[in-house]
């Protein structure tokens, strides 16, 4: 493994995985504070966080070509109709 | 970078297959992003709509196993991060490690959730005669916590399916020849993976004072 | 490409590869074939059994209906036919109906491919369909299910006596051979085209397979999920739905009708293709407005998921729900409005053909513009509240269904048999079968229009007298319709043994899937195609006058 290797393959996801604990341990422990504000917004936006280092990261959706995105992408806004509408009938019963 | 890749068959050259795999799986992916949305969707109506009764059911949850079990899937997503890199590298030894690696860490994953299950019951925490509390939301909170958490273990054992057939393509000797099905067993652990980040909150940190 | 009509079909020796129905004889070499060819017929002989097998339910309940007193099937005997009925003709012949048979048998020839993208997926995905409906079939023999096909809560989990856990499983099954298939037609579309094949020269056929296939990705996964949630519901205690802990049984509803208002436009977006190929060709006229057609296609899937909720209006949606669903539903029409309107400008000055399969387009344009009418009453809310729940929803949505799909199908059947089999059928028995079809098909459903806006509900075997009338014309007309279906089994069936021999292309049609042999050889084309036209070029540029030419008309004051 040439030192170019080393960093593609085995540096650069570890860089990842570290935030990734990074982050973790920011969530648990925002959620022990007491009283603190917003905790369900933020243990959700931590949680996307993390969900976006592992879709761009270790799943290379940063260097996939614009067809595969899309793909990707359709999930995110098709499962938005489904939140989007449901909740349009909940909040105004 | 190893160019050689097995052609299949409606396939005429490599560089049209190489987009062909993950695009499949992620066009998968988003399927497996709305059947997951349909479950959220109910969680997030039982949340809205239960409020304090919810939560007061989530703080039973085991906050210790959930953040194992979420660091031990992090650590699998890693290895399995490497594992895919190396097989397109041409690194046979170090993607067979990191594959028994990813192998190892899925396992404990579900031998812990299997321990957090045993905890559950011992505590009634199961909705039905004996639940500890009795009908209302906080019966939703574990009925979502049954359904997702079995849902996505059998998401583990397909993933520690997948992983294992790597292993032994990889035992067969031709693994640097299979880097797209390496590419499409990756990407869906990660997902699995991901679906495990997004219940960890919904699921162990509602609860906390 | 090898179009030498002296030849005909007849595969000559030695010559050229064999046809792909000689490409192996034994079962074995069918039960593991990935040639997309063989899994479409696989596909066609598995849909037909369950045609079958709905149909029968269809008969059962027309009998029972003849008289006002329930006196041939009980109560449960009768909620059990409707049942299996809707279930069996939504998810085991309609929505598999023409993507996995036609779809599969000809979008990679269309689009100048050797097969899909995934061709071992193609081949699962077939188990999985049977083994979907084994789990279907089973829960049939041990007794029945009576939820009706929707499967709706509290009822299915809570209190029905029936086996609604296999039918729910045995539909989650085939959900994903859905998925399967969705997912390699578009992964062929996007990456197998024949050199020169833009998205804009795609034929219309491939277009619908394609957005169809997007609606399959994007929503089966969703009735998956709704429907492994009335399992746990039902099988473990898990209160999900359930009222007494705070759950809502319209949510199951929204789940539910997320996938399935979006089912419905899985069955008709391929019959839009299919009636594109046949007008064109039996009309010798190029599409009016193509790319309008693709764009009508495109936005049909993407609002088809916004208009769930017009199924809720009576309830207990909130008002304002209701209002943004009535109003998409409105919407969903125009692009509907715009298919109608071009194929009929394509008629326009045609040399039309009133061969079988275009008697079949005609026949769908006019039922589903029935259907897609009468689906605007039941957009608008206050006329749904007193429609919803009677025979008029069941004929409005038998003339998308029955009038619209199951005839495109037929037309597409018999405009490609010659393809598929190497044989041509009687012409004049196929016209018999389809004017017998269409006009079976309104005896049998206008009466229900005129019941349903009487008062007559649905899902009731035992009804007031005054709609008997009513009644005994739909079950006679059914027993029309019913030839009509029949028929075409044995004309079709003498063409493959006695039939002549198909020429490659026998209908004149411009499609790359004619300009190959009939049967097509296992690797579709002799040589690989280079496409470097625009299709449905029926008639040259410049020969028509400008009036006609539709690409380039000037507009006249």
């Amino acid at each position: 493994m040439t030192h170019e290797e080393r960093r593609e393959i085995v540096l650069a996801p570890l860089i990842v995985w570290a935030g990734l604990f990074v982050l973790l341990g920011l969530t648990w422990g925002y959620a022990y504070i007491p009283g603190a504000s917003a905790k369900v917004i933020v243990s959700l936006t931590i949680a996307l966080a993390k969900g976006a280092l592992i879709v761009a990261f270790f799943m290379q959706l940063r260097r996939a070509d614009g067809l595969t995105r899309l793909a990707a992408l359709a999930g995110i806004v098709w499962a938005s109709f489904l939140f989007l509408f449901t909740f349009a009938d909940f909040l105004t019963r | 970078m190893a160019e050689d890749l097995v052609l299949h068959e409606p396939f005429e050259e490599a560089a049209r297959q190489r987009i062909a795999v993950p695009f499949g799986v992620w066009s998968f992916l988003a399927t497996e992003c709305l059947f997951f949305g349909g479950i959220l969707l109910f969680y997030a109506y039982a949340r809205w709509h239960g409020g304090e009764a919810f939560t007061q059911g989530a703080k039973e949850a085991a906050v210790w196993y959930g953040t194992i079990n979420t660091a031990v899937l992090m650590t699998s997503s890693l290895t399995m991060a490497i594992a895919e890199r190396a097989t397109k590298g041409g690194f046979r030894v170090v993607a067979r490690w990191m594959l028994g690696g990813t192998l190892m860490l899925g396992l404990s994953f579900l031998v812990i959730k299997g321990f957090e299950y045993r905890k559950d019951v011992h505590e009634h925490l199961i909705p039905g005669p004996g639940f500890k509390f009795g009908q209302g939301p906080a019966a939703q909170f574990w009925a979502f916590y049954w359904t997702a958490t079995v849902t996505h273990a059998i998401h583990v054992t397909i993933g520690l399916g997948i992983i294992a057939r790597l292993l032994w393509i990889e035992r067969r000797g031709d693994l640097l020849l299979h880097a797209t099905s390496a590419q499409g067993g990756a990407l869906y652990w990660h997902l699995v993976d991901i679906v495990w980040v997004v219940l960890y909150p919904l699921l162990y940190l509602v609860g906390r004072p | 490409m090898n179009s030498d009509p002296t030849r005909g079909g007849i595969p000559e020796r030695g010559a050229e590869p064999p046809s792909y129905l000689r490409e192996g004889t034994t079962v074995r070499s069918w039960l593991t074939t990935t040639d997309h060819k063989r899994i479409g017929i696989l596909y066609a002989l598995a849909i037909t059994f369950f045609f079958a097998l709905g149909a029968v339910a269809a008969a059962l309940i027309r009998a029972e209906l003849v008289t006002p007193s329930g006196d041939f099937l009980t109560n449960d005997e009768y909620n059990q036919a409707f049942t299996l009925h809707g279930i069996v003709m939504v998810w085991f012949f309609l929505v598999p109906s023409i993507p996995a048979t036609l779809g599969n048998f000809l979008l990679p020839m269309m689009i100048g491919a050797k097969d899909v993208a995934f061709p071992r997926l193609n081949l699962m995905s077939w188990y999985v369909f049977m083994a979907g409906g084994l789990l279907a079939l089973f829960a049939i023999l041990a007794g029945g299910v009576d939820t009706g096909w929707t499967f709706y809560t509290p009822f299915s989990t809570l209190y029905s006596n029936s086996h609604v856990l296999l039918a729910a499983l045995g539909v989650f099954v085939v959900g994903f051979s859905s998925i399967a298939t969705g997912v390699n037609f578009i992964a062929t579309v996007h990456l197998l085209r024949a050199r020169g094949m833009t998205w804009m020269r795609l034929p219309l056929f491939v277009w619908a397979m394609y957005t169809t296939s997007l609606v399959m990705v994007l929503a089966t996964p969703v009735l998956a999920m709704s429907l492994l949630l009335v399992v746990a519901e039902r099988a473990f205690g898990l209160p999900i739905f359930d009222p007494r802990s705070g759950g809502d049984p319209l949510l199951f509803q929204h789940l539910f009708w997320f996938y399935s208002h979006p089912a419905v436009y899985i069955m008709v977006l391929p019959a839009f293709g299919v009636v594109s190929e046949i007008i064109t060709c039996e009309a010798r006229r190029r599409i009016f407005g193509y790319q309008f057609m693709v764009y009508a296609m495109v936005v049909i899937a993407v609002i088809g998921f916004m208009v769930w909720g017009h199924h809720m209006f009576v309830s207990g949606q909130s008002a304002f729900a209701s209002m943004v669903f009535s109003f998409l539903s409105f919407v969903i029409a125009v692009p509907s409005a715009i298919k109608v309107f071009n194929w009929t400008g394509t008629l326009y000055r045609g040399q039309i053909r009133f061969s079988a399969p275009m008697l079949y387009a005609l026949g769908f344009i006019g039922l589903f513009t029935i259907g897609g009418l009468t689906g605007l009453f039941l957009a608008s809310v206050p006329l749904d509240v007193h429609l919803t729940d009677t025979y008029f929803v069941v004929a409005h949505f038998h003339y998308i269904m029955v009038g619209g799909s199951v005839s495109a199908f037929f037309g597409g059947l018999h405009f490609w048999w010659p393809k598929i089999t190497g044989r041509l059928y009687s012409e004049r028995l196929a016209q018999f079968a389809a004017i017998s079809m269409f006009f079976g098909f309104n005896f049998t459903f206008f009466p229900q229009f005129i019941m349903g806006t009487m008062g007559m509900p649905r899902r009731y075997h035992d009804y007031p007298p005054e709609f008997q009338p009513w009644h005994v014309m739909s079950s006679v007309g059914a027993l029309v319709l019913g030839f009509g279906y029949l028929w075409p089994i044995f004309y079709l069936g003498w063409s493959l043994f006695r039939g002549e021999r198909a020429p490659a292309n026998p209908h004149g049609a411009t499609g790359l899937e004619w300009q190959t042999r009939s049967p097509p050889p296992k690797d579709n084309f002799d040589r690989l195609l280079v496409v470097d036209q625009e299709p449905y070029l029926y008639h040259p540029k410049e020969s028509t006058p400008d009036e006609v030419e539709q690409a380039h008309a000037k507009q006249k004051p």
